[in-house]
């Protein structure tokens, strides 16, 4: 019956095409929705690892009803408090530092962090942020460490940056000099090791770049000493937050009770509770993507029951017909299904490539390593059945058809 | 039936009744009719005599409200619908007064259509459906679709398609209704040809000369059929 339901829809050409595409715009948009999902429960909780044993000084005020903001971009404390929060007793202050971030480029997709992300950190406590994540090219620590202030090229007024790879590719266009690197989609540009980056009027000369086997917010950090990012920001003395690593694990206690102690205004967010803010985040967008792909499914689904109760009704007589010379329910039953089995297959070559495509734009050169083609037979093999499923009505429809009634159906 | 063996089509006591709201219609009432191997009947009336709704009572299309349709003795009319099903595909063939073609399909794929609903393999039914084309003088206009074809070409092919399967009573519904007279008479010319090569066929009409080149005429009116015209 294959080859009826192929003609059957040859015979509806402009149908059958936006049918075929529909169906295959829900897969598409299943697929990147689970990808995403996919890449961001895995970014979360590489953050979370990565974060693990560090506490988070910040304003108090700043714990919405969305909880906790990371990174803390809206959270603002004096610079005094900053330091007087590095002398408390437990902070490894090699490993702790103030930090101001800012959001340089809007992020690739919602909920993701931005494209590009200000970090000023004091140079030589990079660890702080970074960890241990190593560079893929050139340094993973600005030059010039703990040197107050900060090392600057003071020839070329010049002062040092260490970017993620997501950074690296966003300076590209404007950097003095870019070089190419392989990714899973193909050589992309970089800002180059040594090469100049211009931030809001002020240069910065890129020193290293981040191994990209990080999580997203390290792949689109752009590390600059504290007081350029201040500058560059306008800000006084003020920064976001102070980033601790206690010396013992028993010292997370103690110093946060004695920021909570001598602080009114700042409180402590400890790993614990990034990881459950992380959860809860995880929870909502779950919660949220799965409405969308429920609804690429249910839409997929309705398509298609819509679709072949047209064309059942249009084929009234024929199938009639074929009742009245004896063709058997189940023959009219598979033609049905059948046709619905195409548009399903059809729509999978369609979505399938769009879907790829639309993540590589959304998720820029980290797609390629996110797509799974786990995900994509799995979102082909769930529409396809939700496709069948909804063929099933008017397959049945079909099936009752009267032959009298269709003899006479003119 | 003076050898006693059962006729290969019989229906006793058939009764159809439509209910339209509240009133009933009794398209057909208490028909006896016995169909023998060889027969070509032409059963006549005018328009809602209840001709057509009784030939499809005697194809197993339509269910009886009483009575039975019986092949070869065996009672066919009660049974459910997919038995029903087969027993068309197997036994009878069927030919529309508007053909009734599958549009998509060539003439050929029309024919093999029902070979091919019977389980017969590729080869064969491509063999079959050539060879009936050729039959009914379509041997050139077998890739054709039904909108290329004239009406008699296509009543042609109508009844290619229901010779496929070598029924043993062809029903053929005003098979002649929507053709002009030479091509009606080409259409009955053929139904002749293939009754003289000893195919059984029912034919309704409500054409006197069409109905008289059949071997026996029986006359419908208000449900009731006879073997003689009404006086009126």
């Amino acid at each position: 019956m294959i080859d009826l339901a192929l003609r059957q829809l040859a015979a509806k050409k402009l149908r059958t095409l936006l049918t075929i595409v529909g169906f295959g715009a829900c897969v598409n948009l299943y697929i990147v929705v689970t990808t995403v999902m996919s890449f961001i429960t895995g970014d979360l909780g590489l953050q979370v690892k990565r974060f693990a044993g560090l506490l988070l000084v910040q304003s108090r005020s700043e714990v919405g009803m969305t909880g906790i903001e990371w990174p803390p971009i809206s959270s603002s404390m004096p610079a005094v408090d900053a330091a007087r929060v590095m002398s408390l007793p437990g902070v490894r202050s090699e490993a702790s530092s103030p930090v101001t971030f800012a959001a340089l480029a809007p992020p690739p997709f919602p909920t993701a962090p931005p494209e590009a992300l200000l970090i000023g950190i004091e140079p030589g406590k990079e660890t702080a942020f970074l960890g241990d994540a190593p560079a893929m090219l050139g340094s993973n620590r600005l030059q010039g460490n703990g040197s107050s202030p900060p090392a600057t090229d003071a020839a070329a007024g010049l002062h040092p940056t260490v970017l993620g790879i997501l950074a690296a590719r966003h300076f590209a266009p404007s950097a003095s000099e870019t070089v190419e690197v392989p990714s899973p989609v193909g050589p992309i540009p970089l800002a180059a090791v040594g090469s100049t980056i211009n931030i809001r009027g002020h240069h910065f000369e890129v020193q290293g770049i981040i191994e990209p086997e990080t999580n997203q917010l390290l792949r689109s950090c752009v590390v600059v000493p504290l007081p350029q990012a201040n500058t560059l920001l306008g800000r006084g003395d003020t920064v976001n937050a102070v980033l601790i690593t206690p010396q013992r694990t028993s010292d997370i206690d103690t110093i946060q009770a004695l920021v909570e102690r001598d602080f009114a205004d700042l409180m402590v967010i400890n790993d614990k509770a990034l990881a459950e803010n992380a959860g809860q985040l995880l929870h909502r967008i779950t919660q949220l993507f799965n409405v969308v792909r429920g609804t690429a499914v249910a839409v997929a689904a309705l398509l298609i029951t819509i679709v072949m109760f047209v064309s059942v009704l249009e084929r009234t007589k024929e199938i009639g017909t074929l009742r009245a010379i004896g063709a058997p329910a189940r023959s009219v039953f598979a033609m049905v299904v059948a046709e619905s089995l195409l548009i399903a297959t059809f729509g999978a070559l369609i979505g399938v490539p769009l879907s790829r495509n639309v993540t590589e734009r959304a998720l820029g050169p980290d797609a390629a390593g996110i797509r799974s083609p786990r995900i994509e037979a799995s979102a082909v093999a769930l529409l396809t059945a939700f496709g069948l499923l909804a063929a099933l009505l008017p397959a049945a429809r079909a099936v009752r058809v009267d032959p009298i009634v269709a003899l006479r159906y003119e | 039936m003076s050898s006693g063996a059962p006729a290969l089509l019989s229906a006793r006591r058939l009764t159809r009744i439509f209910r339209l709201g509240e009133n009933e219609i009794e398209a057909v009432r208490d028909v006896d009719l016995d169909i023998d191997q060889g027969d070509f009947v032409a059963i006549v009336g005018p328009s809602g005599s209840g001709k057509s709704t009784l030939l499809y009572l005697l194809g197993l299309i339509d269910s009886p409200s009483a009575g039975e349709v019986r092949i070869r003795g065996e009672v066919a009319s009660h049974l459910g619908r997919e038995r029903r099903a087969r027993l068309r595909l197997r036994w009878l063939g069927f030919v529309f007064q508007t053909f009734n073609l599958l549009q998509l399909l060539s003439a050929r794929q029309n024919v093999e259509i029902a070979l091919r609903l019977a389980g017969v393999s590729k080869k064969e039914r491509r063999r079959r459906a050539e060879s009936l084309l050729e039959a009914v003088g379509l041997g050139k206009r077998m890739r054709h679709r039904p909108v290329q074809l004239s009406g008699g070409e296509r009543q042609r092919v109508a009844i290619a398609r229901a010779l496929a399967n070598e029924p043993d009573i062809l029903l053929a519904d005003e098979p002649t209704g929507n053709l002009d007279t030479q091509t009606g008479d080409e259409i009955v010319g053929l139904l002749e040809q293939l009754n003289q090569a000893g195919q059984t066929i029912v034919m309704v009409t409500h054409n006197m000369a069409i109905a008289g080149r059949a071997k026996r005429i029986l006359h419908m009116r208000d449900g009731r059929l006879s073997d003689s015209a009404p006086s009126d």
